[in-house]
């Protein structure tokens, strides 16, 4: 008989493999990867273009941002080819070709090939003027990287280790996501303008990284700077610590996107809040990633499956139906998303093949096909959050048979 | 199904299963330890990063450079400009004038056009002068007797600067902004601004700045041959 300890050992051991396989055998975050790569393509897209009719100022020989000297080895050959001199009178071919190639891999789905020629192409035009880069830049060219490694096709691996690699690089993304933040809110402790609170009140007075607006706000209110200050550092480490954590997620993501919409309009920052918001997408789950997937896709077909017993729900998907909105189906579709749909009191299938959605997610989904519902949807989605539509969506269960009928054995 | 199909089919299932074993194996090994340089290479000063710095630096730079300092420890809380001036072929100059000052209201307004990147461009030249008449001066000061020896006096160091890379870039400005804004512009002058903000007690002074730190530089032809090289 072996001693406590071995079996322990051998249990972990056991553990530890059945992981590993795990890693090389499922693709647990296919839509969300495939998404997450679509919208930092798409970020990168929008980041060129802003800057495009600034070639001059930025990437050309007469630009007032200088770049680097080229040296004769391997990394300059790939990544900073366009500093030799001979090529400065081109430099608009690389943003143009970065700007084909990521509307290609947003519009009509990335690759690996895909992924390869923009990493090259994106840090080529970066490395051209490198002042005028920022955090959201440095984020995306790490990123980049492991979008190489990543399966961004949106269809499963036919090879293990390009499962494995593929896994733990859309981890990294993860990961240094969360490193970001942890490093920014360390460093922020040990700064005595972050301790006292009194950042923001004096970042507000840099003409570059302020808007009037927000220093006449600080001006009249220390209160705000303190509280400013002190919050994107609990937000920073929140995020670090609790994203991991999927029943706080949620809130951490809003708190974060609330900060960097802050960033954006009252600092400026505005590229740089933007590439944080997109990079928040590798938290998504599978289903979210798929209702975001099917919103975005143009040509949305609806059909429509309501629970017999749930009246309040018909009267209200009735209009819509009438309107012909939605198509209503007899029987429910077959299988929505791998759930089990036995219990469900709504579905919505797009018949385009977009995805299927059942309860809440189904009310967002119709929501965003609607036109006039479109404002609301903050609204509906936090109270989808909450469970606020749980008496619309479950009302039969709840008032009538929920326990089953008694049997009649006389 | 014959013993032998179903032998070959077990073989191939364990093939397939080792496969994935080494696979994921690798790849989480490959994460640790890419993660692990991470680490160290962000992380303070300490007993690890003492002994795998020069590894872990050699590793992440240039492919994975990173720094995640947002704003922070120490937030850039000056504003650095360069002011031009402009005289015609009768020797008299124009008022002292910010280049980017029409950029700003539209930065302001239109977040999302990419004038921050434009005035972080254009704002280059002077950030990249005033850090070399800063470094300048702390090792003026670090070699001088006292704070106070008038060789270390900011204008000083400024007005003796040698010719290089961040001179010539800061002339070019000056130059390219007399040739837009004066067409009949024979010299042109550029001086460095670095405003200082408000402390708190000062909030309600009703002027815009602390103080400002003010460095002339020397008058150039409109014609005067440039070359700026890169770093």
């Amino acid at each position: 008989m072996r001693a406590p300890f071995i079996q322990h050992l051998h249990q972990l051991a056991r553990r530890v493999r059945t992981f590993l396989e795990r890693v090389a055998r499922e693709e647990p975050w296919l839509v969300t990867q495939h998404l997450f790569a679509k919208l930092i393509y798409g970020w990168i897209f929008l980041d060129t273009l802003t800057v495009l009719p600034l070639h001059r100022e930025l990437w050309s020989i007469d630009a007032l941002v200088q770049p680097r000297e080229f040296h004769n080895v391997p990394f300059d050959w790939v990544f900073r080819v366009f500093l030799r001199p001979e090529l400065r009178d081109y430099h608009l071919l690389f943003p143009i070709a970065q700007l084909a190639l990521t509307a290609r891999a947003f519009l009509s789905g990335p690759s690996r090939w895909l992924a390869i020629a923009i990493y090259v192409v994106t840090m080529n035009v970066d490395n051209m003027a490198e002042a005028i880069l920022d955090g959201g830049n440095n984020l995306v060219h790490l990123i980049l990287f492991y979008l190489v490694l990543v399966n961004v096709s949106g269809t499963a691996s036919r090879h293990s280790t390009a499962r494995a690699f593929s896994n733990v690089a859309f981890a990294a993304c993860r990961f240094q996501l969360a490193l970001l933040y942890f490093c920014a809110a360390m460093y922020k402790l040990n700064g005595p303008l972050w301790q006292s609170g009194m950042a923001l009140y004096y970042i507000s007075q840099v003409d570059l990284f302020s808007h009037p607006v927000m220093f006449a706000a600080m001006r009249h209110f220390p209160g705000l700077s303190l509280m400013g200050s002190y919050a994107a550092i609990g937000v920073q480490l929140a995020f670090a610590l609790l994203v991991w954590v999927p029943r706080l997620r949620p809130w951490v993501l809003g708190a974060a996107a609330m900060l960097h919409v802050g960033i954006a309009f009252g600092m400026g920052l505005f590229g740089f809040g933007l590439a944080m918001l997109a990079m928040y997408t590798a938290f998504f789950s599978e289903r979210i990633s798929a209702l975001v997937l099917s919103v975005a896709s143009r040509r949305a077909e609806l059909s429509v499956w309501v629970r017999p017993e749930c009246t309040r729900l018909r009267g209200i998907i009735a209009p819509l139906v009438h309107a012909r909105v939605l198509t209503e189906l007899k029987s429910p579709p077959v299988a929505v998303h791998g759930d089990d749909s036995g219990d469900a009191a709504l579905l919505v299938v797009d018949r385009r093949g977009t995805g299927s959605f059942r309860n809440e997610s189904a009310v967002l989904r119709i929501a965003v096909t609607v036109w006039w519902l479109l404002p609301f949807m903050p609204l509906l989605a936090t109270l989808a959050y909450i469970g606020a539509f749980s008496w619309w969506l479950y009302p039969a269960q709840r008032g009538s048979t929920v326990s089953a009928p008694e049997t009649n054995h006389g | 199904m014959t013993p032998e199909h179903l032998k070959d089919d077990a073989r191939r299932h364990s093939v397939q299963r080792r496969l994935a074993l080494a696979s994921g194996a690798f790849a989480c090994a490959a994460f640790c330890c890419h993660f692990l340089m991470t680490l160290v290479y962000l992380s303070p000063p300490n007993l690890l990063r003492m002994q795998l710095d020069g590894l872990a630096t050699a590793y992440m730079n240039p492919l994975f450079y990173q720094n995640w300092h947002l704003f922070s420890p120490h937030p850039g809380i000056t504003t650095t400009k360069l002011a031009v001036r402009c005289a015609d072929r009768t020797g008299e100059w124009s008022e002292w004038a910010d280049p980017t000052v029409s950029f700003y209201p539209e930065h302001y307004r239109y977040r999302f056009l990419g004038y921050g990147k434009l005035l972080r461009a254009y704002t280059y030249p002077a950030t990249n002068l005033r850090d070399l008449v800063r470094d300048k001066r702390a090792a003026c000061l670090e070699a001088a007797s006292s704070d106070a020896d008038p060789a270390c006096d900011g204008q000083t160091i400024a007005a003796a600067l040698p010719a290089g890379p961040e001179l010539a870039l800061a002339t070019r400005y000056a130059l390219r902004a007399c040739a837009a804004g004066f067409p009949q512009a024979e010299r042109a002058q550029f001086k460095l601004l670095e405003f200082y903000p408000l402390q708190y007690t000062e909030r309600n002074s009703g002027v815009p700045w602390s103080h400002v730190d003010e460095y002339v530089f020397a008058d150039v032809a409109m014609n005067e041959p440039l070359t700026v090289s890169s770093r």
